[in-house]
């Protein structure tokens, strides 16, 4: 059967629009063709960081964040909530870990920068980071517990932030509200610097019955006055 | 007040009462044309209907705000969309269309094998006592032994729940005297029986019928069977003087009712409906709940989130963030509840209370005045409330589903006595 040249022409031309009509969503790659599906491996990659920081795995839940977005800094202030929920991760994990993430091992130097807190200057601007996401991530939702918790627990381990931190922590602690054990950790050690003794095994006794590991709830040396 | 308003005040009276009788009177002559009804000593009196009647047009506006559609046809409303709702939603889940994993489907669906369906409301009126739908809607209670109960008791004041009755009622032709002439129950049992009644119904308080083949749960005839009420409760919930006429020809009422009809004769009927009226009834089992001590070995957060939280709480107290938006009526507010702010998703949101009516965070673990902590004694009260002695002051959870077993209720309550542990 012949097939006359404009029937060749009008063949190429629909080939052509369909080809056009289906590159917005398709490669051509090798010669085979397969729809283009972009995953974004971040939105598994904060959930489990997310696990990892409830389970007291604070190094890890910072290092999948840092590995995972490098220029995090840089996006502070955005409101995407990916970016928002890692920034929290981040900045808990920061200052559970005191402003110093021991991940020189895992994340090129580059990278780690000042995350790493080697020095006390790097460690201060860490917490001091951590203080400032924390702060605003409470602005959103000011009567959350766990935000207000994990602002308390920054607070209680930077310079002139134990009446704050204080404030915060026994308003949630006469609430039954404190909503981890790093919170009442934190909250014995203020406690503790008021001398309230009885206070201060309170509070740490809610620490142990509520931690996995004892270890969580024994005093670190960085504190606030 | 001025003449004119007097005037109008008169005329609108005289109206309103001029309206209200011929409401009234004109249904009986066909109810009582219609219906072969005459004397019965063995029927026990109705239940009087209480003299406030409701609003009806307020009961509506009160059937959207509790959305009643979310789980029922027939409330005059359109259909909740599938992200509210329950019922569209299980379905989708039972056939494999809902989009989640495969492994997520596997995971549900045996939770939601018996919650598929939820009885119409069409034609209550015609059906029910306009006084025990507003007795079941302040205080739920489990008709249908074959399907999980999900009824859900609402916030609902004494005269809310009037108004929907009365909407849900509204247009109903009135209740006259029901009557039945020479019936014998006896004959209705026999009839129950031969022609399969009692293969979809449970009548608990009878002798059982033992010549009664149940059906299959699993085939189209189970699933409409799992709809069919224990007819212990038709004495108080069914119209008297409807009972006959619904068992003669159900659809005739009721066009979307999965009831067949028998073709019974008006005495068959009437029959039958002498005995599911009058026959003695034994107490019914009771068994009241009570608390296991706590346990002694250390109980984790993982344990009673697997056990308990993930499996029944999370359902309407979800985190709202990672499910689009709507944590849940518990969460984020529905059925007419506001937004509670509980989350069952994780550890500390757990520990984060919920919102109080001031909008002030509490202590879901908050001891009530007898020291018990408000989520175990919310567990607690659900076990009340299928009993029928709710406590007003402390609503039962999981909302309408049935209450959690003695076991987990003490798994949680220990968790919570040894200090809510990670």
């Amino acid at each position: 059967m012949a097939i006359s040249k404009v029937g060749i022409r009008a063949i190429q031309v629909a080939m052509s629009l369909i080809g056009l009509s289906t590159a917005a969503h398709a490669f051509a790659c090798g010669g085979d063709w397969y729809p283009e599906v972009e995953v974004d491996p971040r939105i598994i990659g904060v959930l489990q960081a997310e696990k990892s920081l409830s389970h007291g795995n604070y190094v890890a839940a910072a290092g999948s964040v840092v590995r995972m977005m490098p220029h995090l800094e840089t996006l502070h202030g955005s409101r995407d909530p990916l970016v928002v929920r890692a920034e929290r991760v981040l900045a808990v994990a920061l200052e559970r870990s005191n402003g110093s993430l021991a991940l020189a091992q895992e994340v090129p130097r580059e990278i780690l920068s000042h995350w790493q807190g080697k020095t006390p200057g790097d460690r201060d601007q860490n917490m001091t980071w951590s203080v400032a996401t924390l702060r605003r991530e409470l602005a959103a939702e000011p009567t959350d517990p766990g935000r207000m918790t994990e602002l308390g627990e920054a607070l209680s381990k930077v310079d002139g932030g134990a009446e704050e931190a204080r404030t915060l922590l026994e308003s949630l602690a006469a609430r039954d509200l404190v909503a981890s054990p790093e919170g009442y950790k934190a909250l014995a050690q203020l406690r503790q610097q008021k001398g309230d003794e009885a206070g201060q095994k309170l509070a740490l006794k809610r620490c142990e019955s509520m931690a996995t590991n004892a270890k969580v709830c024994e005093a670190d040396t960085h504190r606030a006055s | 007040m001025s003449a004119r308003s007097w005037v109008w005040s008169c005329l609108l009276l005289v109206a309103g009462l001029s309206g209200a009788c011929s409401r009234r009177t004109a249904p009986v002559t066909r109810v009582q044309s219609g219906f072969h009804a005459v004397v019965a000593r063995t029927l026990e009196p109705s239940t009087p209907t209480p003299a406030r009647h409701g609003d009806p047009a307020r009961g509506r506006e009160l059937v959207q705000r509790f959305e009643c559609n979310r789980c029922h046809e027939g409330t005059g409303l359109s259909a909740a969309p599938l992200s509210k709702n329950c019922f569209q939603c299980h379905e989708q889940i039972w056939e494999g269309k809902f989009k989640v994993s495969a492994q997520a489907l596997a995971r549900f669906r045996p939770h939601i094998a018996d919650a598929r369906d939820a009885p119409s409301l069409t034609a209550i009126g015609e059906r029910f006592d306009r006084a025990w739908v507003r007795g079941y809607l302040l205080s739920p209670r489990d008709l249908r032994p074959k399907l999980t109960p999900t009824m859900p008791r609402l916030a609902l004041s004494d005269g809310e729940a009037e108004d929907i009755a009365a909407y849900l009622t509204a247009g109903a032709m009135p209740a006259v005297a029901a009557v039945l002439e020479s019936p014998s129950p006896t004959h209705g049992r026999e009839l129950m029986e031969a022609k399969g009644c009692t293969s979809c119904h449970a009548f608990s308080g009878v002798p059982s019928f033992p010549n009664s083949a149940p059906v299959a749960p699993e085939s189209e005839l189970g699933r409409s069977a799992a709809l069919a009420p224990d007819l212990r409760f038709t004495r108080q919930r069914f119209r008297r003087d409807r009972l006959v006429a619904w068992l003669e020809d159900p659809k005739a009422i009721k066009p979307d009712t999965r009831m067949p009809n028998f073709g019974l004769s008006a005495e068959e009927a009437r029959d039958i409906a002498a005995y599911v009226l009058g026959a003695e009834l034994a107490d019914a089992p009771r068994a009241p709940f009570s608390r296991l001590p706590v346990l002694t070995r250390r109980v984790a957060y993982e344990e009673v989130n697997t056990k308990v939280f993930s499996r029944t709480c999370h359902h309407c107290h979800t985190d709202a963030e990672g499910a689009g938006g709507d944590g849940g009526p518990g969460n984020t507010g529905g059925f007419g509840f506001a937004p509670r702010g509980v989350s069952f998703s994780s550890h500390a949101s757990i520990l984060a209370g919920y919102l109080d009516a001031r909008g002030q965070r509490r202590s879901l673990f908050e001891p009530l005045p007898d020291g018990t902590p408000r989520l175990i004694a919310a567990l607690v009260a659900r076990h009340a409330e299928t009993e029928q002695t709710a406590n007003a002051a402390v609503r039962g959870m999981p909302l309408g589903l049935p209450p959690l077993s003695a076991e987990d209720i003490q798994l949680v309550e220990s968790w919570v006595v040894q200090g809510k542990p990670l």
